[in-house]
């Protein structure tokens, strides 16, 4: 198979990766990861010194026709959003006679932190209600979402929930965009991405990052035995070096593995001075006319 | 934009000088994608600013490899129109019947679509034009589909993550179709500015 042979089937191939992949993914991601995302500074509720401030909420008011709820996506106002919420329609759990569903998401101060990493970011009390106030909820088998974005600087990230003064973590994809993630939801409360321990934000100014994270309350203990944000830990910067070091590793391997390709043993092939002799070209004859004779 | 290769580096250098030379390309790939983690990671730049240094760094290291780009043919660019709408088509059905993610850009239009365009145009300038042309000298056109479209994968796991993997990957083997169907890289840049200008609305 040549040429164009080869070029359409991994056209259609790479199609069929992409479909998989695509289909596959919780979240769906870009066409293609990658391109140029240009984000507002992460805007925190209590700003630590270098870094912005003015944490957005939203409200909104959404009217519902009959008994399935309706298409639902709201955002904080920063770019990208600090926070979304999904339903696609029939997916969200409403009171009957409702007729309209209200939304709101506001940034908070913790009141508890999460034992097994850092809050990376604002938490947000997230609430829908019906036009009576009655809590609306998401449906079991998923189709309600919410996307955080956390700080600059964050490779991984767990959405948690704060529910009865612990935080729960849930199931958590990257939503396709730098340090967004996403979990499906089924009830609305206070949420949060919360890091590895030892996370710090990247500096967006002169100023260190001296103290991160919505300020924690005085009286909570865990603020108290200094869990509650992230110090300057010199660990932190460690392990956030993994992904480029094994994107280092793994064109390194490609490398190696093309060149041990490229000298690998191949069947000898025959010197052409070891080819059998081609057979002497006939001798040429010579057609030169004979001289002509004198008269 | 034909994959011309300039006079001097040309097949003369045989499959082993070849390979070298493909190796240096990954080498300046590398050291591209790793400057631009480290600004992200910082946040030393802008989005726009780190964008346009890391385009400009690519185009730097296809220029260096020994590419020297001409005119695109008419059918290459349509080809790569159409292949590009396909992968956005793709994405967008995929979500249904989600409603679409909201990325937003804190940008304006212009610089962005000036910056998306020149980092996706570069990056198809080095992976399917001059690293392409050393890989497919030094080990034929299969060998230079899989290497370009593992590293295609590879370069943007640093800011996305590892599960970027499986789709760029997919998006390599469409890319790298285009690249020998058309035997250059303007098909598949094309394809690739469509699909990132599209993010602009999804």
């Amino acid at each position: 198979m040549k040429g164009r042979g080869q070029a359409l089937a991994a056209i259609v191939f790479g199609l069929a990766i992409v479909v998989l992949a695509q289909r596959l993914t919780p979240v769906a991601g870009p066409p293609l990861y990658d391109g140029v995302v240009v984000e507002d500074p992460y805007r925190w509720l209590s700003p630590p010194s270098g870094f912005s401030g003015g944490a957005q909420g939203a409200k909104g008011v959404v009217p519902v026709d009959g008994a399935k709820s309706p298409d639902l996506a709201v955002g904080t106002q920063e770019q990208p959003p600090q926070v979304q919420i999904f339903a696609g329609a029939g997916y969200l759990v409403m009171p009957p006679g409702t007729t309209s569903l209200n939304v709101s998401i506001d940034p908070v101060q913790p009141t508890s932190q999460p034992t097994d990493g850092v809050i990376a970011g604002n938490v947000y009390r997230i609430s829908l209600t019906n036009q009576n106030g009655a809590t609306v909820g998401g449906q079991s088998s998923g189709g309600v979402t919410i996307v955080l974005r956390g700080p600059p600087s964050l490779p991984a990230a767990t959405v948690e929930r704060l529910s009865g003064g612990t935080w729960t973590k849930l199931q958590t994809d990257p939503a396709g965009t730098p340090h967004m993630f996403t979990a499906v939801v089924t009830d609305f409360g206070d949420y949060a991405l919360v890091a590895p321990s030892g996370w710090v934000p990247a500096s967006q100014g002169p100023a260190p990052p001296v103290a991160v994270g919505p300020a924690a309350p005085a009286s909570t203990p865990a603020a108290a035995s200094g869990n509650s944000a992230p110090g300057t830990s010199a660990a932190s910067s460690g392990g956030s070096w993994l992904p480029i070091a094994g994107v280092v590793a793994a064109l390194v391997l490609v490398v190696v593995g093309g060149v041990v390709w490229l000298v690998r043993p191949r069947p000898a092939v025959p010197r052409k001075s070891e080819r059998q002799p081609r057979s002497a070209p006939p001798a040429r004859v010579n057609r030169k006319r004979p001289p002509r004779r004198g008269p | 934009m034909t994959a011309r290769v300039v006079a001097s580096h040309g097949p003369e250098v045989g499959r082993v000088g070849s390979a070298g030379l493909a190796a240096a390309t990954c080498l300046g790939l590398g050291v591209a994608v790793a400057v631009r983690w480290h600004v992200f990671r910082t946040a030393a730049l802008d989005g726009l600013s780190e964008g346009l240094v890391f385009g400009l760094a690519l185009a730097a290291v296809a220029w260096l490899g020994g590419l020297r780009p001409g005119m695109p043919s008419t059918g290459a660019l349509a080809a790569g129109l159409g292949v590009g709408t396909v992968l956005v088509v793709v994405s967008v059905s995929a979500r249904w019947p989600q409603p679409p993610l909201v990325l937003g850009h804190a940008a304006s239009f212009m610089p962005w679509v000036a910056v998306t365009t020149i980092v996706a145009t570069s990056e198809e300038l080095v992976l399917r034009g001059a690293l392409w042309r050393w890989l497919a000298v030094a080990g034929g056109d299969v060998a230079a589909l899989l290497a370009t479209s593992v590293l295609f994968a590879l370069i943007h796991v640093p800011i996305y993550g590892w599960h970027v993997v499986p789709l760029d990957f997919g998006v390599g083997l469409v890319f790298g179709g285009l690249r020998i169907w058309f035997r250059g890289p303007a098909a598949p840049a094309a394809a690739h500015v469509l699909a990132d200008l599209a993010t602009w609305w999804l």
